[in-house]
């Protein structure tokens, strides 16, 4: 049979799910080279956006589920999700193309993929406490991609209780696998923990909904800063 | 659509590897952009172009796409997308090869997507050794260190050799 070059090996493996892929890693050392590749991997990404292929609906309820974007008929799969017999209670926390971020406990948080089944439990970043503050600080992660550094981001936002003090504002680079502290969100746009839960990845931004009018707060994933959006008119 | 281009009539000679000559309609060609690059440079159509990597078997269904797809650009995509399926169906791995080798040297990535879609399909439930097989690759591992990358993503392989 006809010799294939190595860019139409990778236009071809593009096309797989990403279960084949990881037992065609045992191919050969190229082959291996090329599926983990970051390049490859976002043309995987991209491949399965344009045709609709490996895609999947994340559910949240009590468990995680799994159901096949195009046979939304199917019954659900119960995932097993990192930490899940954990005593410390899971927080679905979000996604972005393909990556789901779960907190675990209120401090520590995990990015996963449960498409190859791995993840990455971040390190914990520090807090600095207001002075005189004595309480338990809220806390609530984010996950977002930043197309211009090509590096998937989570926000860690702590609120040192509502209206007194402004929120320190957090960024994890998986690429750094560092945290960098940026920008606080000030007091009057405090994230109440109960919609930070509620986020929405759009247009490069974080979005949050905060509680002065139904206004949101949206984060930009590559500039790491914040900016006030007027809400929607009820 | 084939209004915008003069001369819909014109043909132009492509000759296989084998030697086969084929003649085709302009607005057929068209749908390579290897083709229309000729074409739009000074390359005349009266000239022969030689395609020295395409057998003649391949060049037949490659222009037999192509002549499809030209025509019925107006038409309803869905009937395209039958075409599409019955097209590659039955066809073995050898000639799928060969057809998205052509596709990808003529540049047209309509049949290169559906030729390397269908070879995708045709693997993804196959074992690995089998899959080395069919592309020639060199198993370039020490049997433990393939133990070892197996062992990576053992649950992938439930099921499998």
């Amino acid at each position: 049979m006809a010799y294939i070059p190595t860019g139409l090996i990778s236009n071809i493996l593009s096309w797989l799910p990403v279960k084949p892929l990881l037992r065609f890693r045992c191919v050969s050392k190229p082959w291996r080279d090329l599926i983990d590749d970051r390049h490859f991997i976002r043309s995987h990404i991209n491949r399965s956006f344009e045709s609709k292929n490996n895609l999947s609906v994340i559910l949240w309820y009590d468990d995680i589920y799994s159901l096949p974007f195009d046979s939304l008929n199917d019954a659900v799969t119960e995932l097993d999700w990192p930490f899940k017999y954990s005593v410390d209670k899971t927080y679905f926390l979000g996604c972005c193309d393909g990556l789901v971020c779960l907190g675990i406990g209120d401090e520590n948080a995990v990015i996963w993929n449960p498409a190859t089944r791995k993840y990455r439990k971040l390190p914990v970043a520090p807090i600095e406490y207001p002075q005189g503050y004595v309480g338990e600080p809220e806390i609530l992660f984010a996950i977002g991609y930043d197309s211009v550094t090509d590096d998937y981001k989570v926000v860690k936002v702590t609120s040192c209780g509502f209206s007194k003090y402004d929120s320190e504002v957090r960024v994890y680079s998986m690429k750094l696998d560092s945290w960098r502290r940026v920008e606080d969100i000030p007091r009057q746009h405090y994230i109440r923990r109960g919609y930070g839960r509620l986020n929405v990845f759009v247009c490069g931004s974080l979005h949050w909904m905060v509680s002065p009018e139904h206004s949101i707060v949206a984060f930009d994933m590559a500039a790491e800063e914040h900016r006030l959006l007027p809400g929607p008119e009820c | 659509m084939a209004s915008s281009i003069e001369n819909n009539n014109e043909k132009l000679t492509l000759k296989s590897s084998d030697g086969e000559e084929f003649l085709v309609e302009k607005h057929v060609a068209l749908q390579s952009t290897l083709l229309q690059n000729m074409l739009d440079s000074d390359c005349s159509s009266a000239d022969v172009i030689p395609l020295p990597k395409i057998d003649a078997r391949t060049l037949a269904l490659v222009l037999g796409y192509c002549k499809k797809h030209a025509d019925a650009s107006s038409s309803k995509q869905g009937e395209l997308n039958s075409f599409d399926s019955e097209f590659l169906k039955d066809m073995d791995m050898g000639a799928l090869f060969n057809l998205v080798l052509a596709a990808n040297f003529m540049e047209i990535k309509g049949l290169l997507d559906i030729a390397a879609q269908k070879i995708a399909d045709t693997i993804k439930d196959k074992p690995h050794q089998e899959v080395r097989e069919i592309f020639h690759v060199e198993n370039d591992y020490t049997p433990e260190e393939e133990a070892a990358v197996r062992e990576e993503n053992r649950w992938a392989f439930e099921g499998f050799p």
